[in-house]
């Protein structure tokens, strides 16, 4: 039974994290309409960039999050202003196009920059485990789960408290309304992409600690994001991170209790019985 | 076009018997294969629209079952590739009557997610090998009936055979009815049922028709590599490539997959030797900008940029033109369409509230009341597109309570709605073509051009609305007006009894409007029954036996234009008290 | 001026002045165009030809969100609320291009001025009925201190005591200085409140008018009913 609670405690850790992805995910489609596809393929980037900081100038991923969160915001923002702002009217499969070419693009540029190995960070200052109960906490995941807790916090002060959140979450509920308050929506929309690739940087400087990168990490990554924003229902900060903690509980709990291999399985299992039987907002042209 | 393809034909089969060199050999094999699966995900992404991220389950499928077949049971590939292509239609049929209905992104990602589930099923299937692989016994090599050789010639025949396949296909539906109606529910599947598509069937045989032939092409792979394992046959990579091909090369074209095959395989190919491992990453990463590119400018890819150096010639009409005028036929005394207590509430408003009217066959009736009646919401729900919550219409002795949408039409009324739809990507002539009768139709069918009487007819209705010397443009380049003449000729050409028509004068020069309401007229002499709900009372007065007058989701007022105008109910409704 | 949608064009040489503390309503049938038109003035939609001036600067071309800070609050029709955001956020919003230091009173006093606001405060916007929801709309018009009001059928749908609550306000609006301009498709409320209206029928002004005058014209009566 131990064995369960521990792998609940590393569902818990992870969930998380990919709640943070999937709230950057549900964040420009809630502001923007637009389903980023290539979404996974910024964390990547992200671990490499955070590798890549530490391999060659040793910097500590700890001390990398100042430099790749702020350069992965505007990662986002200018992604927005070249690509993104010319098919916000385009029809759906032009759009889908447009983001499953960013998707190629940003993979196959790492592939050919970084080739196809997998790297790894060792050696950080986020290392080891504490016994935590009767179960083991490790640290990395830990400080993992701490830093998407304190970006959740931190966003839905900035959403909620602030002036400038509350015309992002008046341009996601209605830009046509929002306009008609004076709101410059074309700043809101690339806000969005920013603050959400942001996030996805600061879940990449996170997980290189304990995960290993390579260009090929986008596909799992893609639909375990996705599979938090279906479940825990999109457009909310609080529906993403409930989402992501329940695909780090099914990816670690079934995992452990029916067979490890299968982990990201029952995750697809899961995101495909939701899209089918929960399709509020995913039905339909 | 047929001496090009005789040529280019003889160059394709000549080609193994001059060249020798095994690269090339190999790089062709390639290319056909690939180019197979991508004129196959066409049928599915191109055609009608649901873009597959997921084609790598149906070609490893194929490749499994006929490798497993051979291995374990000594079966022939020739049949093992049948049964693959058996298998994967039969899955995709499972898997894809569900997850139609989800919006395309999620359509995309939910075969993504299927590729991944069957990945890693197979990873871990030791009946098949798991990670381990299967190695294909080598003892049947160059018994014919095994389909193994050691040489590479006879691979570059099979393989020809299955790409020349794939693209005759893609050149069947392009020239029958099959291509305008996959394309037609690709551009808005409503409007196609609206006309009495079938939308599920003609999906579905989609989907199985791609499958199958994306199995076949596993199935020649496996026999050509000898060796496959999940990583080989079964990884999101082949399902992306795929996808890359058929966007690169031209979606819902005949040739733009093969030629996508052709440019990406042979690129992939050649600069692999030439950069090494890098060689992928580079062309990847030109890929990808292309079809960023190409979905902001030119979303028909190399074929479009191709296409647009020549120009579309008019098409053919293979038959004569039928003659419209027919006698006058009186408003008859019957009901052709009755109407009664149909209740629709949406959340806690009741948008109709037990309405009920009826239409007698020939009749012109009017409906109309001010803005939120309610009048459009009426359409919705007695032509299948809304559920009533209560009520009943019936059409001569067949109640329509309830059928859906495509069944309404089938039945014999069909509607054209208020924003005008017209089907994106599709010619005025396709137009005409969706729009024929259905009735007695099966999908197998749609792989045949239309009768002559039909296209007569086609041909006939567009001289009647003044489109015949546009009948080759897309619709999407006509005017406002002349788009809704052109839904006006297809709900005529539908054959459809009873025709409902939403605002058709609305946003229409006056010109047009006039032009529309003699079109109207003549066809109501010759006995068609429409029911229109209008604004301006001009028309109304112009067309209507009678006028039903609608406020609040109730009928009002009932009566002839003149009764209407002195109705003090109607008054107080547009007056207020 | 002259607009449509592409092809199609809706707007076919409309031309209005508007003085302040005028309140000036525009009936007419469906497809008319008032809706185009009420679009086309807050940049919406681009004008095919024709000018527009506001305090006698031209702002043709002017983007949406900027004609807020010029001073022209646009309440379209049907939903303007954001439902998912409080009431008083919803309200807060209408001093969103405001940078004086009086938005906390005027919201104070707002509240004060309609109860049912206050009582609903921190309620999210959606779960408003929809005579409230208009209430919260034209509130944070009053926020927004501008200088036209542009209100397309603020009484669609509304019952008969909501619909005289609503033109309260909107007399409190141009009592302000404001200059009004309402799309009304019910004839009788819009010349009761209007100091004069303007018929609109295939995208053309017909003929305009003042009050009770035009209630009886024979010319409203054919644009409505025909004959």
């Amino acid at each position: 039974m131990d064995f369960v609670l521990q792998a609940a405690l590393n569902g818990v850790l992870l969930g998380l994290v990919y709640g943070l992805v999937a709230l950057g995910l549900s964040l420009i489609w809630g502001v923007t309409d637009i389903v980023n596809l290539a979404h996974a393929e910024y964390l990547m980037l992200g671990m490499y960039a955070t590798y890549w900081l530490w391999a060659l100038a040793h910097i500590d991923p700890l001390y990398a999050i100042p430099l790749v969160v702020p350069a992965f915001f505007l990662f986002g923002y200018v992604t927005y202003r070249v690509l993104i702002r010319r098919i916000l009217s385009a029809p759906m499969v032009s759009q889908i196009f447009a983001t499953f070419g960013l998707l190629f693009f940003l993979r196959y540029s790492a592939f050919a920059a970084f080739g196809p190995n997998v790297r790894g960070i060792w050696g950080s200052r986020l290392e080891g485990s504490v016994p935590l109960g009767g179960l083991v906490l490790s640290l990395p995941k830990g400080a993992a789960a701490l830093a998407a807790l304190c970006t959740f916090a931190g966003l839905w002060l900035f959403l909620n408290r602030t002036r400038t959140g509350k015309a992002l979450q008046a341009t996601a509920q209605d830009h046509r309304v929002a306009q008609t308050l004076g709101i410059d929506t074309e700043q809101m929309f690339a806000l969005s992409w920013g603050i959400g690739i942001g996030a996805v940087g600061v879940a990449a400087v996170f997980l290189s600690p304990f995960y290993q990168t390579s260009p090929a990490i986008g596909d799992a990554f893609l639909l375990l994001a996705f599979s938090s924003v279906v479940l825990g229902g999109f457009g909310t900060v609080s529906g993403a991170l409930v989402g992501g903690l329940c695909i780090g509980l099914v990816e670690n709990v079934l995992g452990a209790l029916i067979a490890p291999t299968f982990k990201l399985l029952f995750v697809f299992v899961v995101f495909i019985a939701v899209l089918l039987v929960r399709p509020a907002g995913l039905v339909g042209k | 076009m047929t001496l090009q393809a005789v040529l280019l034909a003889a160059a394709l089969v000549a080609f193994p018997f001059v060249v020798h060199s095994s690269f090339h050999l190999n790089a062709a094999i390639l290319v056909f294969l690939f180019g197979a699966v991508a004129q196959a995900w066409n049928i599915l992404g191109g055609y009608a629209g649901q873009l597959s991220f997921g084609h790598s389950v149906f070609f490893g499928i194929g490749a499994y079952t006929s490798s497993v077949l051979l291995w374990r049971y000594a079966f022939t590939p020739w049949g093992g590739a049948l049964a693959g292509a058996f298998l994967a239609a039969t899955v995709s049929l499972i898997v894809g009557s569900p997850t139609f209905r989800l919006r395309r992104h999620f359509f995309a990602l939910a075969t993504l997610a299927l590729g991944e589930i069957a990945r890693i099923t197979f990873l871990n299937w030791t009946y098949v090998g798991a990670a381990i692989g299967l190695y294909l016994p080598l003892q049947y090599r160059n018994i014919g009936t095994y389909m193994m050789w050691d040489g590479k010639r006879p691979y570059y025949m099979v393989a020809l055979g299955l790409c020349a396949l794939a693209v005759a296909l893609a050149a069947l539906i392009d020239r029958t009815r099959m291509g305008p109606y996959l394309r037609a529910i690709n551009a808005d599947e409503d409007a196609a049922r609206a006309l009495g598509l079938h939308v599920l069937r003609y999906k579905q045989w989609a989907i199985a028709t791609s499958a199958a032939l994306t199995a076949l092409a596993g199935s020649v792979y496996a026999q050509y590599v000898l060796y496959i394992d999940p990583y080989n046959v079964m990884t999101a990579r082949i399902s992306l490539l795929v996808v890359v091909i058929a966007l690169i090369g031209g979606r819902a074209t005949v040739w733009g997959p093969a030629l996508g095959a052709v440019f990406i395989v042979l690129l992939s190919e050649y600069s692999r030797t030439v950069l090494g491992h890098l060689g992928e990453g580079y062309d990847f990463i030109v890929f990808g900008a292309a079809i960023m590119a190409l979905s902001l400018y030119e979303p028909r890819g190399l074929y479009g940029l191709v296409r647009r150096v020549r120009s579309r010639p008019l098409p053919q009409i293979a038959g004569a033109a039928q003659d419209l005028i027919g006698p006058p036929s009186p408003v008859a005394a019957e009901a052709v369409l009755s109407i009664e207590d149909i209740s629709k509430r949406f959340g806690g408003i009741a948008a109709l509230d037990r309405v009920g009217l009826s239409v007698r066959r020939g009749e012109v009736v009017c409906l109309i009341g001010p803005n939120g009646a309610g009048k459009s919401t009426l359409f919705d729900c007695i032509t299948g597109f809304q559920r009533p919550d209560a009520g009943a219409v019936r059409l001569r002795d067949a109640s329509l309570t309830g059928a859906p949408a495509h069944r309404v039409a089938l039945l014999g009324m069909v509607r054209a709605f208020q924003l005008v739809r017209v089907f994106s990507d599709l010619t005025v002539w396709e137009h005409m073509l969706v729009a024929q009768p259905h009735r007695n139709e099966s999908v197998w069918a749609a792989l045949r051009r239309s009768a002559p009487r039909v296209e007569g007819q086609g041909q006939a209705l567009l001289q009647f609305v003044g489109l015949l010397d546009s009948r080759g443009i897309l619709a999407d380049e006509l005017s406002y007006g002349q788009q809704k003449l052109l839904a006006f000729a297809m709900a005529l050409m539908s054959g459809a009894e009873v025709i409902l028509l939403d605002e058709p004068t609305a946003g229409v020069s006056p010109q047009m409007t006039q032009q529309l309401i003699g079109h109207i007229r003549e066809m109501n002499r010759q006995g068609r029954t429409f029911v229109i709900i209008e604004h301006n009372m001009a028309v109304v007065d112009a067309l209507a036996h009678r006028v039903y007058f609608m406020a609040d989701g109730h009928i009002l007022a009932e009566g002839t234009p003149e009764q209407i105008r002195g109705d003090p109910q109607v008054l107080e409704a547009y007056y207020g008290r | 001026m002259h607009s449509g949608y592409g092809t199609r064009e809706v707007i076919r040489g409309v031309s209005l002045s508007l003085g302040a503390g005028e309140i000036v309503a525009m009936i007419g049938p469906n497809g008319a165009g008032k809706s185009t038109l009420l679009r086309t003035i807050f940049g919406f939609l681009r004008p095919t030809r024709g000018t527009l001036h506001l305090d006698g600067e031209s702002i043709a071309g002017v983007r949406p969100h900027q004609m807020v800070r010029r001073g022209i609050a646009y309440v379209m029709q049907g939903h303007n609320v954001l439902p998912g955001l409080s009431v008083e956020d919803n309200l807060q919003l209408g001093a969103y291009v405001r940078v004086d230091r009086q938005v906390r009173t005027d919201l104070d006093r707002l509240l004060e001025q309609f109860p049912i606001l206050q009582a609903r405060r921190r309620q999210k916007a959606g779960v408003l009925s929809g005579g409230e929801r208009r209430i919260l709309e034209l509130a944070r018009v009053l926020l927004q201190r501008p200088k036209v009001v542009l209100l397309d059928e603020p009484t669609l749908g509304l019952a008969p005591r909501m619909i005289d609550q609503v033109y309260d306000v909107v007399h409190s609006v141009k009592g302000a200085g404001v200059a009004v301009f309402v799309v009304e498709q019910n004839v009788r409320t819009a010349l009761r409140h209007a100091h004069r209206a303007c018929v609109l029928e295939q995208g053309t002004v017909r003929f305009e008018g003042r009050g009770e005058e035009m209630l009886q014209h024979p010319e409203v009566k054919r644009v409505y009913l025909g004959g």
